[in-house]
């Protein structure tokens, strides 16, 4: 719910953009000039304001940077009968988030509005993350899923909380327990990862406890355990879920006590650390069945970051590919390498079942594809990579698994593609196949892509998930008028 | 997965570690010796799923090795530490090991160690 302000000296116009905006669960105060809209923008905090420009007592253009300025720094929206380019350069220039011009649609304003309190919303979050000190180290994107995670983690760094990572392989779970603990008052103390999947049972125990000489076959020597070596410091439990019952009882009892007995011994030892843990199991459903002790849980999660998988952060590719050039270049001492923008759009348009992980390796594979070139190109990419790609141009199921994408609702009988004949009579190679699908598929994309966002340059590169310049440059190669 | 068992020079603890693997694991580990043969065999394992084992001698090779702590991307690490085991055990769990031993406990743990990540990975 926001609260928005409609400054205009029409009553039409007021009620207009009340009737449309009424039934978003917005509360929604009118004015009918400046002097009244300056009163209530004193007495209550603004997160939208629709400004006419020609007011009674006024210009709403010359009033924009006011209300922009006020506490609660609102979006303007300015709304006009007058059409003229100087104006709304003015609107802009001062501030304003929209030029919206009479008479409009319930959809553009609908639009309008929407538009405005998303980037209202992001700009809070930005405020909050930017905030608090947080050094994110090698957590690289801005995606809103992926700030939200950072801004847990933020949270967690500053308490001594217990922590539960989990998310699907590969999406940074052991990088994000180590910047939590990077950014923690533990950050000189050590950070101790026990990889659970890797210990064998008769293992565990001593590894994690430690064990005096002699208290088994084999203990010739008497060790400190990883719990001791955390003291201090944070003990990282990967994989979690895979610790065996018979540790988690005695594990839980470390929590509780902050103190333990290595293996063979008589004496408890403390130790003051702090706990993160991760896994890719669903803990609860372990719990159920009776495969993860419930109170355990309990005791671990006090904190529970979910990191996202990377195909639900497309729009961090961009970053992440920019970041893993210059790093991978500079570690194999080339010059850093540029792309041509069909080598991001495949990266954008495949899944990554393998995360960030997937993603690094693919990126150093195409780095090494040939050493010596300026630039990326897609054919530096793996197969499966540049199929994905194509899939997905030629709208198939891999648009429904996008988030947010509208590509999804277009009927698929207008994606289908006629092959002229002169393609198999004599049969072509496959690759000019292809390439000519490719083609027909990316035009009609782009002509129903412009449909769906109403020509908006904006909405269609968010759609697409395209950069601005590189949809520019796909409508000119089509000659597509907007 | 490939084993790539990592030393300075070979000696008798090191013919050692490397029997051990080749009896209990039964594959062929492959050596380097020195971290910048290393870091070249490591080049041409990209994406390959990887268990590295360091022989660790001294202080300062674990902070070259934290130095190219990169090139080792996701290789699962195991460390073996030849000498003074509480004063390096700190530094070198920076290095974020699977696991990390003393040569003085021989290498069932580490064979043990071995199977477990190779089970794991033929279990995915």
């Amino acid at each position: 719910m926001a609260y928005i302000l409609i400054i205009d000296d029409d009553p039409e116009i007021r009620q207009l953009v009340t009737e449309c905006l009424g039934d978003e669960g917005h509360v929604l105060i009118v004015a009918d000039s400046l002097t009244e809209g300056r009163s209530l923008r004193n007495i209550s905090a603004f997160d939208l304001v629709f400004l006419d420009v020609n007011l009674p007592d006024g210009s709403g253009l010359e009033a924009i940077a006011d209300f922009k300025n006020s506490d609660s720094e609102p979006e303007v929206i300015i709304v006009t009968a007058e059409g003229k380019a100087e104006g709304a350069k003015m609107a802009f220039d001062y501030g304003a988030w929209d030029y919206i011009l009479k008479p409009f649609t319930h959809h553009e304003i609908k639009l309008a509005t929407k538009r405005a309190l998303e980037i209202r919303a992001s700009k809070k979050a930005l405020k909050i993350s930017s905030s608090t000190v947080f050094d994110r180290a090698e957590i690289i994107g801005n995606s809103p899923k992926l700030k939200m995670s950072l801004n847990l983690a933020a949270q967690c760094a500053r308490s001594d909380a217990s922590v539960l990572l989990t998310g699907q392989t590969g999406t940074g779970k052991e990088l994000m327990a180590q910047t939590i603990h990077k950014n923690s008052n533990r950050k000189d103390g050590n950070f101790v990862v026990v990889d659970c999947a890797a210990l064998p049972e008769q293992l565990v125990e001593s590894v994690l406890f430690g064990n005096i000489k002699g208290a088994f076959t084999g203990a010739d020597t008497s060790r400190d355990g990883l719990v001791k070596k955390a003291d201090k410091g944070t003990l990282f439990l990967d994989e979690i879920g895979e610790l065996p019952l018979s540790i988690q009882k005695k594990f839980l009892r470390v929590l509780q006590e902050r103190s333990f007995k290595p293996v063979g011994g008589t004496k408890d030892i403390q130790s003051d650390f702090r706990l993160i843990c991760a896994t890719n199991r669903d803990l609860d459903e372990m719990s159920e069945n009776e495969q993860f002790r419930r109170d355990l849980l309990f005791r671990i999660r006090t904190f529970h970051i979910e990191l996202p998988p990377l195909c639900e952060c497309r729009e961090d590719i961009r970053d992440l590919t920019l970041y893993y050039i210059h790093r991978l270049c500079k570690r194999y001492g080339y010059e850093a390498k540029r792309f041509v923008p069909e080598f991001l759009d495949a990266l954008e348009a495949y899944n990554w079942p393998g995360n960030i992980r997937e993603f690094v390796s693919t990126m150093e594979k195409a780095i090494l594809a040939n050493p010596e070139a300026a630039a990326l190109y897609p054919n530096y990419l793996p197969n499966q990579i540049r199929l994905e790609a194509l899939k997905f141009s030629i709208g198939n199921q891999q648009n429904s698994s996008r988030p947010g994408s509208t590509l999804s609702q277009t009927p698929v009988s207008t994606l289908s593609i006629p092959l002229p004949d002169e393609l198999f009579s004599p049969i072509k190679p496959l690759k000019q196949v292809k390439e000519y699908t490719a083609n027909v598929t990316e035009e009609r994309y782009l002509i129903e892509l412009l449909k769906q966002s109403e020509n908006n340059l904006d909405t269609a590169s968010k759609l697409s998930c395209l950069s601005k310049s590189h949809l520019y440059s796909l409508l000119k190669k089509y000659s597509i008028d907007r | 997965m490939e084993i790539i068992v990592n030393m300075d020079e070979m000696d008798a603890t090191g013919t050692s570690l490397l029997n051990a693997i080749s009896h209990n694991i039964g594959v062929k580990s492959t050596e380097t010796f020195g971290l910048d043969c290393f870091c070249k065999l490591m080049r041409s394992r990209i994406s390959s799923q990887v268990i590295v084992v360091f022989l660790i001698t001294s202080l300062k090779e674990i902070e070259k090795l934290a130095e190219r702590r990169f090139y080792l991307g996701n290789a699962n690490i195991i460390i073996i530490l030849r000498k003074d085991f509480d004063a390096l055990m700190p530094k070198a769990l920076s290095l974020r090991p699977r696991f990390i031993t003393s040569v003085n406990n021989g290498f069932d743990e580490v064979c043990a160690v071995l199977r477990k990540i190779i089970l794991n990975f033929q279990d995915r």
